[in-house]
C-alpha cells in the first residue's frame, strides 16, 4: 500500500481516515449543526469547495494523490464508503432525537457527512477533469458526474435555507403567522386568506373504508406589494406566490370546512438541484443509448 | 376487466411465452419473437383493461406492482433476445414471470378503485413503471451473475460477461429514471424532492450498489467474479427496497412507502 500506482486499498484506507476523523469531530464537536451554513455561508462553502476541486487538478502532476483521485481507482472506495454508511442508515431507526446514538441521527453523523463529501469531491473533480479534455463522446461522463455533484452538493448546502413552515388558516380570517418544526412562529410577507375547505370521498361501493379522494381548499393569498393571487391548494397541486410553495397539508376533524393547514416551502436553491437532476437524467439517457458495453466475441474465455 | 379474468390472459400469456422459449431453443428466432411478442400483448391487455375499469393505473398495491413486473421480465427477455441471440433466456424470463403469476393467483390484494390524493400525480405511473422495468432487468442481470459463479465453472467468456454488464447499464439508467421521476413528484406531493424516507434510503443503496458495481467493471476488467458478488449484494439491496422494508422495524415506524 502507498506504492504507486495506488489502487483500491488506498481508497479504502483514506475512507476509513475520513470516517474515524469524523469519529474525533463528532465526538469534540456534536453532531453537524447544518443551521450554521445558513446563507451566505453556504454560498462561500461552495464557492471553496470550487476553488479546492481547481486547485487540486491545477496540482495534478505535482501531488500524486491528487492525480490518483481524478481516476476511477479512487472513485470505487468512495462509493464503496457512501453505501457502507448509507446501509447502516437503512437498517437503524432515524429520528429526531433518541434512538441509537449518533446512528440515528445519520445526516447530522461526521463520518458520514465527511465520506459523502469525499464521494462528491471526486465527481466533482473527474467532472473538471473530463471538461478540461472535452470531448463529444465525453458529454454522457460530464452530464452523468457533474449532475450528481450539482444536485447533492447545492440540495445539502440549500438545506440550510430550505424553509419548511406550518401555516393555519380559518375561514375568513388572513393568516400571515406560520410556524416551523421547532414551534418558533415566522412573521410572512404576505397572508393567505381561507375561502373553503372541501374534502371528496370516494362513493362506498368504491372503496368502503370512506377514502378521501381529494382534498382543497379555495384560498387568497394577500401580498405585501398589494396583490391578490385567488386560486386551490390540492394535494399534489401547490399554489406558487412570490418564491413560496403552498402545499395542502392537513385540516381540522373537529371543525369540517372551517379550518385547513398548509404546509409553506421556499427552497432558493431548488432551480440548481433541477438543473442538476435533468442532468442526471439526460445522463441516464446517454447510458441507455450511447455507454453499454458493445458485446464481445462468443467464444472469448475471460 | 375484472381481477378473476386474470387466471385466463394469465394462462395465454403464459403459453405463448412458453412456446417463444420452446422455439428459442430450436433457434427458429422469428416464431420466438412473435410468439413470446404475441403473449406479452395478451398481457398487456389485461393490464390496459385494468386500469381502464379501475379508472386509475394498476400501480398501487403490491399486487399490482408484480403485475407489471409479470408484464416487464419477458419484455425484457425478448430485447435481450433479439440483441443476444440466448437461447436460454425466453425459458428464463417466462419462468420468473410465471413465479409471479402465480403469487399472484395465490395471494391476491385487494385491487379497490380508490387511490389517496398522494398518489394521484401523472408522475405516479411513470414513476413505478421504471422502477418496475429496471427491477426485471437487475434481476436478469442477478440471475447472469449466479450462472458465471456457479454454473459456468471456468468458461465464461467475454460475451456473457458484456451481456451481464449491458443488463446492468440498461438497468441502472432507468432506476435513475425511477428515482429522480420519484423526486419530482415529491416536490410536488410532499414539499420537498428526497427526505431520506426509508424507501428513500433504500432506493439510494440501490443506486449506489449498481453504481459500484460499473465503477468496479471499470477499474478491474479482468476480475469478474467479484463484480458478479457485488451484484449479489445490490440485488439484496434492491429486494429489500422494494419489499424488504416492510419488515424492517427500522421503516416500519416512518416510512410513508410501506403498503
Amino acid at each position: 500500500m502507498w506504492n504507486k500506482p495506488w489502487r483500491f486499498a488506498e481508497g479504502f484506507a483514506i475512507g476509513g481516515g475520513l470516517v474515524v476523523l469524523g469519529l474525533l469531530l463528532q465526538w469534540a464537536l456534536g453532531p453537524v449543526e447544518w443551521g450554521l451554513l445558513a446563507f451566505p455561508v453556504n454560498l462561500a462553502v461552495a464557492a471553496l469547495l470550487l476553488v479546492a476541486i481547481v486547485v487540486t487538478y491545477a496540482l495534478r502532476r505535482k501531488v500524486y494523490a491528487f492525480d490518483w483521485m481524478m481516476h476511477i481507482q479512487a472513485a470505487v472506495p468512495a462509493i464503496a464508503w457512501a453505501l457502507a454508511l448509507t446501509i447502516v442508515m437503512g437498517l437503524t431507526v432515524q429520528t429526531d432525537r433518541g434512538g441509537i446514538p449518533w446512528l440515528s441521527q445519520m445526516l447530522t453523523f461526521w463520518p458520514f457527512v465527511l465520506v459523502y463529501a469525499w464521494m462528491v469531491f471526486i465527481a466533482g473533480l473527474s467532472s473538471l477533469n473530463h471538461i478540461m479534455h472535452f470531448r463529444i463522446k465525453e458529454i454522457p461522463f460530464i452530464l452523468n458526474h457533474l449532475g450528481v455533484f450539482i444536485a447533492l452538493v447545492s440540495g445539502t448546502l440549500g438545506g440550510a435555507d430550505l424553509q419548511q413552515l406550518e401555516l393555519t388558516a380559518e375561514k375568513d380570517v388572513p393568516e400571515s403567522v406560520a410556524m416551523d418544526e421547532m414551534g418558533f412562529r415566522h412573521d410572512l410577507d404576505f397572508s393567505v386568506e381561507l375561502h373553503s375547505f372541501i374534502i371528496e370521498e370516494y362513493p362506498p361501493e368504491t372503496s368502503p373504508m370512506r377514502m378521501p379522494k381529494r382534498f382543497a381548499s379555495d384560498v387568497s393569498v394577500h401580498t405585501k406589494g398589494g396583490r391578490t393571487v385567488r386560486g386551490t391548494v390540492e394535494v399534489n397541486k401547490p399554489l406558487k406566490v412570490d418564491g413560496w410553495k403552498i402545499y395542502q397539508y392537513d385540516y381540522d376533524d373537529s371543525r369540517p370546512g372551517e379550518v385547513s393547514i398548509f404546509e409553506i416551502v421556499r427552497d432558493p436553491w431548488l432551480p440548481l438541484v433541477y438543473a442538476g437532476i435533468f442532468m442526471m437524467l439526460a445522463g441516464a439517457v446517454c447510458v441507455l443509448f450511447f455507454m453499454a458495453p458493445k458485446p464481445g466475441k462468443k467464444e472469448d474465455r475471460v | 376487466m375484472s381481477w378473476d379474468l386474470f387466471i385466463w390472459f394469465a394462462l395465454a400469456a403464459v403459453l405463448c411465452w412458453a412456446a417463444g422459449a420452446f422455439f428459442a431453443w430450436k433457434d427458429r428466432r422469428a416464431s420466438a419473437c412473435t410468439l413470446t411478442g404475441l403473449g406479452i400483448a395478451v398481457f398487456f391487455a389485461f393490464i390496459l383493461g385494468m386500469w381502464i375499469s379501475l379508472e386509475r393505473p394498476p400501480l398501487r398495491t403490491m399486487g399490482e406492482t408484480r403485475l407489471w413486473y409479470s408484464f416487464f421480465v419477458p419484455v425484457a427477455g425478448l430485447l435481450v433476445y433479439g440483441r443476444w441471440r440466448y437461447k436460454w433466456i425466453l425459458s428464463f424470463s417466462t419462468i420468473l414471470s410465471l413465479v409471479f403469476i402465480c403469487v399472484n393467483l395465490l395471494k391476491p390484494e385487494i385491487h379497490s378503485k380508490a387511490l389517496m390524493p398522494a398518489l394521484q400525480s401523472p408522475w405516479f405511473a411513470p414513476h413505478v413503471i421504471v422502477y418496475m422495468f429496471a427491477y426485471a432487468l437487475l434481476g436478469a442481470a442477478t440471475l447472469m451473475a449466479v450462472f458465471l459463479l456457479f454454473f459456468r465453472r471456468g468458461r465464461t467468456t467475454a460475451h456473457e460477461v458484456a451481456l451481464t454488464d449491458n443488463l446492468v447499464y440498461t438497468g441502472l439508467a432507468f432506476l435513475t429514471f425511477g428515482m429522480l421521476f420519484g423526486a419530482l413528484w415529491a416536490k410536488e406531493a410532499w414539499g420537498h424532492y428526497w427526505s431520506w424516507d426509508p424507501k428513500e434510503t433504500w432506493a439510494a443503496i440501490t443506486w449506489l450498489a449498481y453504481l459500484l458495481y460499473i465503477h468496479f467493471r471499470k477499474a478491474e476488467p479482468d476480475d469478474w467474479r467479484r463484480a458478479c458478488w457485488i451484484l449479489l449484494l445490490a440485488f439484496i439491496c434492491l429486494q429489500m427496497c422494494w419489499w424488504g422494508i416492510n419488515y424492517l422495524p427500522s421503516a416500519r415506524a416512518t416510512s410513508v412507502h410501506v403498503y
